[in-house]
């Protein structure tokens, strides 16, 4: 626990907490546990059961895994669907009914520009789901080689050396970079060819922790047998990565690219907030929230709702997944 | 260790000087303040010798290759002059008296949050894997998940709102945006800025705790169920006893990674802040600069957070080395 991005869960502390707690440990308190009849429910009382099944049982069980999807998968099809039914367009001006509530035409009422607040949380989700899923695939695809690269050479000889210090002096160098202010720079000249320019650049500045993470990790399965092996027989290095070390570190992969989908909305919203991110024809959550009346708090009450209802579940999943993953989690039962 | 500290000072400033020139030479190439010049109203251009003379004074000539401006913005920055303020700005104002201005405002916020953020997150955290399963820790674990997944602007509106119905309701209320009120004299504009900063540091230091709680939460968690917390409680030390001499300075280490990159977080953090609590700050310079074209000022900024983020790591790696005694 030395490296800032290790985002394990409490609940791995706390298992450890309990192997080492005098009150919990069976030698010392309470009768050893029976080995001859295994509960009902058990693992050992049932058939063997696939890796995907056991996921998905032990993902399932979690409510907020439940709760996080049922919402996610309601904001998609809201983004998807609301904008063809609705009435309103983002930029449709009514300027009779500025800064009134939400009614029966205008549901999340209309902000102080006549905009329907409605027709542009739903197109703007649109452009933020976009947004977060590329950021994070990206991101973790720019973390992933950083990082198995320079764990991966850091063993071999003087060179291994330089390019993992190089790499990690890299990591280091863009986490100094204020990431906001290269942003504004950024954002604007690429926004005049597409808003999708957004996802590399988002990408670009949020890669380091993970990279971090990866290469610590990669450094502790160069050591292994098997990769030793691999190696010893000539395998190329690519080749190593992908098929010894990449499967390794998957559920890791999986959960932080999960957790990236809400940093990156969370980043662009911000950055759109500033008027740096989505420009005029586009709309996303940022610019929605931009339009905000404290004394007309309609304005920003429900996109606000929606935007915090997309992260919190969006992060609900990914600790779910974290705990069915993570075979060490206090949910590793069958 | 004070051979470790320095040759990490020394990657640190290596680390700001590239950073502070990449973004000049970022700057440089991405924005066109010369544009101002050449208005699409104008109905004559203006004369050749003039526009020269008023893009060399600024140092943001397009016809001088932009490594040489990068040089004479270097000589400059060794001189202690960090140029003056371009783009669409013309007053010709130097960078550093702007900054001048505006560091101590932003800066006794973005200190003040920090320090409260991290001391009310380490003691969350702390308590929290102490008596974990309790209510409280149910309720302090669920509210720092809920703050972590919100943006900066909804939590700040959300604390404008409430300051807002408090206000409706009573008739008393923090002053809602502002710094300072120019109407007011000494100690009525004390009370008033020190009313005024509350609102802000609430939205800094909550963000701060709320992300620190959980890392020392896990950190705790590790630092519990370890050997020599057993042995200090066997040698009969009480839990709160063994817990502040032996658990609170090993689960701290790992923390001090976190601080360095933290000051960071709190500029973003204060440039919303700023915005949208109407403080002439460096975050809200910041996005003017960006938005008016201004090389020069940009640079700046991003000279300042470079050297805030070395401060702050600095410290963290000196706290590292007090704490940790297998660095010293």
């Amino acid at each position: 626990m030395t490296n800032p991005s290790d985002m394990r869960g409490t609940d791995d502390a706390a298992a450890l907490q309990v192997e080492t707690d005098h009150r919990a440990n069976s030698v010392l308190e309470g009768m050893p546990p029976s080995e001859a009849e295994p509960p009902e429910g058990d693992a050992r009382s049932l058939e063997s059961i696939g890796r995907g099944e056991l996921l998905r049982r032990r993902f399932l069980r979690n409510p907020g895994a439940l709760i996080g999807m049922v919402v996610v998968l309601l904001l998609i099809l809201g983004a998807i669907f609301a904008p063809m039914a609705y009435q309103y367009e983002p930029f449709e001006r009514d300027l009779r009914n500025a800064l009134t509530g939400p009614s029966q035409y205008h549901w999340f009422g209309v902000d102080e520009n006549g905009y329907d607040i409605f027709a542009r949380t739903m197109v703007g989700l649109r452009i933020s789901l976009v947004i977060g899923a590329g950021t994070a695939l990206l991101t973790t695809v720019l973390a992933l080689i950083v990082g198995t690269v320079a764990g991966y050479v850091s063993y071999k000889g003087r060179w291994g050396a330089f390019v993992d210090g190089a790499l990690v002096n890299l990591i280091n160098l863009f986490l100094v970079i204020p990431s906001l202010l290269l942003l504004m720079l950024f954002s604007p000249v690429l926004q005049q060819a597409s808003w999708l320019w957004l996802i590399p650049l988002l990408a670009i500045f949020s890669w380091m922790l993970t990279a971090r993470v990866l290469r610590a990790m990669t450094q502790q399965l160069v050591r292994t047998e098997y990769v030793e092996a691999s190696r010893f027989m000539g395998v190329n290095p690519v080749t190593t990565i992908v098929r010894h070390i990449i499967p390794n570190i998957a559920s890791w992969i999986i959960i932080d690219t999960t957790l990236g989908v809400s940093a990156a909305i969370l980043g662009e919203t911000g950055l759109s907030f500033i008027g740096f991110g989505i420009q005029y024809p586009n709309v996303s959550l940022g610019t929605v929230l931009q339009a905000y009346n404290i004394a007309a708090p309609w304005t920003w009450i429900p996109p606000a709702m929606v935007l915090a209802a997309l992260v919190i579940s969006v992060n609900l999943m990914g600790e779910a997944l974290r705990d069915a993953l993570d075979p060490t989690s206090g949910s590793s039962r069958v | 260790m004070v051979r470790f500290i320095s040759i990490r000072v020394l990657t640190y400033v290596i680390l700001v000087f590239l950073a502070t020139s990449f973004a000049y030479l970022l700057a440089a190439s991405l924005m066109h303040p010369e544009e101002v010049l050449y208005p699409p109203i104008a109905t004559k251009p203006v004369p050749e010798g003039t526009a020269q003379a008023y893009l060399n004074a600024r140092n943001i000539n397009p016809d001088v290759p932009v490594f040489q401006r990068y040089a004479n913005w270097l000589g400059g920055l060794v001189r202690g002059d960090l140029g003056v303020t371009t783009g669409t700005n013309k007053e010709l104002s130097p960078v550093l008296e702007v900054l001048k201005q505006r560091i101590p405002i932003s800066l006794r916020l973005v200190v003040l949050g920090t320090v409260i953020g991290t001391v009310l997150g380490v003691a969350v955290g702390m308590l929290t894997a102490v008596r974990r399963h309790s209510l409280g820790d149910r309720g302090a674990t669920l509210l720092s998940f809920v703050i972590v997944s919100l943006p900066t602007p909804v939590v700040i509106l959300v604390v404008q709102q409430i300051n807002q119905a408090i206000q409706n309701r009573t008739g008393f209320g923090l002053p809602a945006i502002n710094p300072v009120n120019p109407l007011l004299h000494g100690w009525d504009a004390f009370l008033y800025e020190s009313k005024a900063i509350v609102m802000p540091t609430i939205v800094l230091a909550i963000f701060a705790a709320a992300s620190y709680s959980r890392y020392m939460k896990v950190t705790t968690l590790d630092v519990l169920g370890s050997d020599y917390l057993r042995t200090a409680r066997a040698k009969g030390l009480t839990r709160g006893r063994a817990m502040n001499r032996h658990g609170l300075r090993m689960a701290l280490i790992p923390m001090g990674q976190y601080f360095a990159f933290a000051v960071g977080s709190a500029f973003t953090g204060s440039l919303f802040v700023e915005l949208m609590f109407n403080w002439q700050g460096v975050g809200r310079y910041a996005v003017s600069a960006v938005g008016i074209a201004d090389i020069n000022g940009t640079a700046g900024v991003v000279l300042y957070t470079g050297i805030l983020t070395l401060l702050s790591a600095t410290f963290a790696d000196f706290l590292q080395g007090i704490l940790d005694p297998r660095i010293r």
